[in-house]
């Protein structure tokens, strides 16, 4: 595994510990992996996935 | 057999406009000056891999797009083909698309498309020059992972402007509730308390009371029919829901205010980028200063070439980025997103305005200007929006005019509905309804803005805890990752640096990530029994091979199986004794590796070269050097030959002088290497002055000794007694001796084959690496550790 799979495994491993659920991080993986993506476009994705983005 | 390029073809690419490379698998050293060409060929290997050229991309106007092709072809034009063996599979990069990757090539492309195979001079630069905090930026670029550190400041700039609205909503909601109570001529501290108070009002007017908030919809339908037929209901309802949104159209002077503030502090950020640099490192500034000033390819305190641009580039983005960090940004950020969410707010009322106006036709000659007015908000929001990340200040002169205009037209409209309602020439009962009507409207007008703020509070309070999760996960996971592979890569690091440096007493060296700091490396070496930040310790040289020696760790570490590696121009700033053991170091990873080495620097090249054949690897590498380069033809390249290539091209050509001369100066880098390698005792002169004679009856007894009742006992000596036969030639063909012309070109190749021949049986015949004596076990073996089949003779 190269360091950036490193990373981002660690990265989901702590949300998912923080309870986020898995759909949102998949939302959040697929956007932070995209190069050059707008403060705006990471702000939508997250408004739109907050209202369920903790595990029940 | 592992994947290799076997050739590169590039058209239309930077400076190169058709390149043909025929590697057949083999490693390539390219020399070529400044400016001609080299750095193309890497980047078109980056686009190649990855779709695009990092250091193109990003920062201050730069894009793949506008500036990877070459200047006289469009986009289209551009393609970069490499063919694999085993298979002999042919790829091609456009900027399109990419040839289906075939299954075999699916797992080394997974590992080329992340680019970190390459290391550039601009990095190990950054990386030399970079304070702790900004040095685990510039590993984090050298290992591949610069783009995260850009996506981490994304998740802080999202937080930030996240926090702006949540305040900005806070502080709305608090004035709404302000107003209403103005409105209401009472203390309203939430909307539970509303209800009671306009009843309470209403009631003194002997007008209907409302029973629920909803109720306050219907209150105009309910009332306006009591008032005579002069004017239209529906004309009368949008004149006082009209008039109800121009009480609240007035754009503070507060907002105009902060904005004020803020430019003076937005100002100061943008000129000051470089303050903390400046301030514990003045000569890394002056320098900035004076290569910027200068336009010269030289740097100014070494004079060695660099490429100006990019050292450039990289200062500006490397301080941008650590600016922006600061705490002072993330506030700063956060007021600006605050303003402009207000600032929307107010836009945001210019839009119900309008389609209210458009409803009656005697007033809505205005819709026009406030349309105007809405398309200047929209403007004057980007602005803020730029402000907030710090690139401008926010335009107050045009915030300013265009609340002005805002003012002046809802004072129109608000004298042209009170002419409207003054038309009915109502009596004192429907005065007190109109009056009664524009209250309620107002107030409802206002409830609907609070709770749409309480929505949108909601709303961004969870998306702020989210986003405030996922950026301190994002950064801890990033750090925490870092520090672990530092800590494994440690060793690695110090062992490459040792065999780099093997004179100098290394104590220690540490990678740490500082826990207090959001994201700081501090890099430890201790030298000499002094410990400590590497800048005081070494020289430029030595952080430079230090540099390389993290990239060939991570290398190591995250790339084993991709074998594939480039250095471009890395070496500039290191003496040549230790750019010999570095090209020792290469030369050695070529073994498992295919790598592609560019330079300018005529030494190391020759050193390289050199390395090449004494490691007895000289055929998997070929050696060229780009000979002219313009705009219209790109690089030209000439390959340079081996030894042995060149000798048997002067055979060829007859040249018998030329060839003994070459062949006499290849025996004597041989024996002499022989008799390193198997420790024959070589007389000592003092003048160092050693010829082949010197050599030749050490290197033959000790080799026959050794090789006696064993294999090679035959090979060596048939070898030797070769070339004590034909070696008088090359003191014949060196000097101007009249006996040159007796001998034949068939008796000088003889004496050349014998001395190739040599070279040969002295290497492993699996590796080609030299022969050497291993004393304590008493076998001549390989010499190299990696060797698949090494060759062991035992002596004894």
């Amino acid at each position: 595994m190269n360091i950036r799979d490193e990373i981002f495994e660690a990265f989901t491993k702590e949300l998912r510990e923080k309870g986020v659920s898995d759909d949102a991080i998949w939302r959040l993986l697929s956007v932070l992996k995209v190069n050059e993506v707008s403060v705006d476009e990471v702000i939508a994705m997250i408004k739109e996935v907050s209202q369920n983005a903790y595990k029940d | 057999m592992p994947t290799r390029i076997k050739a590169i073809r590039i058209h239309a690419l930077r400076g190169v406009r058709d390149l043909s490379l025929e590697l057949n698998g083999k490693s390539l050293v390219l020399k070529g000056d400044n400016g001609t060409g080299k750095s193309s060929i890497v980047d078109a290997l980056e686009f190649f891999f990855t779709g695009r050229v990092a250091h193109l991309q990003g920062a201050q106007g730069l894009s793949n797009e506008k500036y990877l092709p070459h200047v006289n072809f469009a986009m289209k034009d551009l393609a970069v083909e490499l063919r694999f063996d085993p298979g002999n599979i042919l790829l091609k990069r456009t900027f399109k698309d990419i040839s289906r990757i075939p299954d075999v090539l699916k797992e080394y492309f997974e590992e080329g498309r992340r680019g970190t195979f390459i290391l550039r001079r601009a990095q190990i630069l950054e990386f030399i020059n970079s304070q702790p905090s900004d040095r685990y930026r510039s590993l984090g670029n050298i290992i591949g992972i610069g783009d995260l550190d850009e996506s981490e400041l994304q998740l802080k700039r999202v937080c930030d402007e996240l926090q702006g609205r949540v305040e900005s909503i806070g502080s709305e909601c608090e004035t709404i509730l302000q107003e209403i109570s103005e409105m209401l001529k009472g203390k309203i501290a939430s909307i539970d308390d509303v209800l009671s108070r306009l009843n309470s009002m209403l009631k003194q007017k002997g007008l209907p009371t409302i029973s629920s908030l909803t109720e306050m919809n219907d209150y105009a339908k309910k009332l306006l029919p009591k008032i005579r037929a002069t004017v239209s209901e529906k004309d009368l309802a949008s004149i006082t829901a009209i008039q109800s949104l121009l009480g609240d159209m007035l754009v503070p002077e507060e907002l105009v205010q902060t904005a004020k503030d803020l430019n003076p502090k937005i100002n100061q950020f943008i000129s000051s980028r470089s303050k903390p640099l400046v301030d514990d490192h003045n000569l890394l500034e002056m320098a900035k200063d004076v290569i910027a000033e200068r336009g010269s390819d030289l740097c100014p305190v070494c004079e060695q070439p660099i490429n100006r641009n990019e050292v450039l580039k990289s200062l500006s983005e490397r301080i941008k980025v650590l600016m922006e960090l600061t705490t002072d940004a993330s506030n700063l950020r956060t007021s600006v997103a605050s303003l402009r969410s207000n600032f929307e707010r107010h836009v945001s009322r210019l839009k119900d305005l309008y389609d209210k106006l458009e409803q009656i036709g005697k007033i809505s000659v205005h819709a026009k200007d406030v349309k105007n007015l809405i398309d200047k908000g929209n403007w004057l929001s980007e602005q803020i929006s730029l402000a907030g990340q710090l690139n401008n200040q926010v335009p107050v002169d045009d915030l300013l005019a265009w609340r002005n205009d805002v003012d002046r037209i809802s004072r129109t409209l608000q004298s042209e509905c009170k002419q409207l309602l003054n038309d009915i020439e109502p009596t004192e009962e429907e005065e007190s309804i109109i009056e009664a009507v524009s209250l309620v409207g107002g107030v409802r007008a206002k409830l609907d803005q609070l709770e749409k703020n309480q929505r949108d509070s909601k709303v961004s309070n969870s998306s702020l805890k989210l986003a405030q999760t996922i950026y301190s996960a994002f950064s801890d996971a990033k750090k925490q990752i870092t520090y672990k592979v530092y800590s494994e890569i440690q060793t690695e690091i110090k062992n490459t640096y040792i065999a780099i440096h093997p004179s100098e007493r290394i104590g220690s060296m540490e990678l740490t990530v500082e826990q207090k700091r959001r994201a700081s490396l501090r890099l430890n070496l201790e030298l000499f029994g002094k410990k400590g930040d590497p800048r005081a310790l070494s020289s430029e040289g030595h952080l430079d091979s230090l540099g390389l020696c993290i990239f060939l760790a991570f290398i190591k570490r995250f790339s084993s199986n991709f074998g594939f590696m480039v250095l471009d121009d890395v070496v500039t700033s290191i003496d040549s004794r230790h750019r010999l053991d570095i090209a020792k170091l290469i030369i050695e990873e070529s073994r498992d590796k295919q790598i592609i080495i560019t330079t300018h620097d005529e030494v190391w090249f020759k050193q390289l070269r050199a390395c090449q054949e004494a490691s007895g690897l000289g055929g998997n590498f070929v050696n060229e050097e780009i000979i002219n380069w313009d705009i219209y033809t790109g690089p030209q390249l000439r390959r340079t030959r081996t030894e042995w290539e060149e000798i048997e091209e002067y055979i060829n050509e007859g040249d018998k002088s030329a060839a003994g001369n070459k062949a006499r100066q290849y025996l004597e880098r041989v024996l002499k290497e022989a008799c390193s390698n198997i420790q024959a005792k070589v007389q000592y002169k003092e003048d160092g002055r050693y010829e082949v004679g010197d050599f030749f009856d050490p290197a033959k007894q000790t080799l026959q000794s050794m090789a006696r009742g064993t294999l090679l006992e035959e090979e060596i000596v048939t070898v030797f007694n070769d070339l004590s036969r034909t070696r008088f030639m090359s003191n014949v063909l060196s000097h101007d001796n009249e006996l040159q012309g007796e001998l034949s070109i068939v008796e000088v190749r003889s004496f050349c084959n014998a001395v190739h021949k040599l070279d040969q049986v002295l290497s492993c015949p699996t590796c080609h690496s030299r022969l050497i004596y291993d004393k304590q076990s008493r076998v001549l073996r390989c010499s190299s550790e990696k060797c698949k089949d090494p060759i062991r003779v035992n002596t004894s």
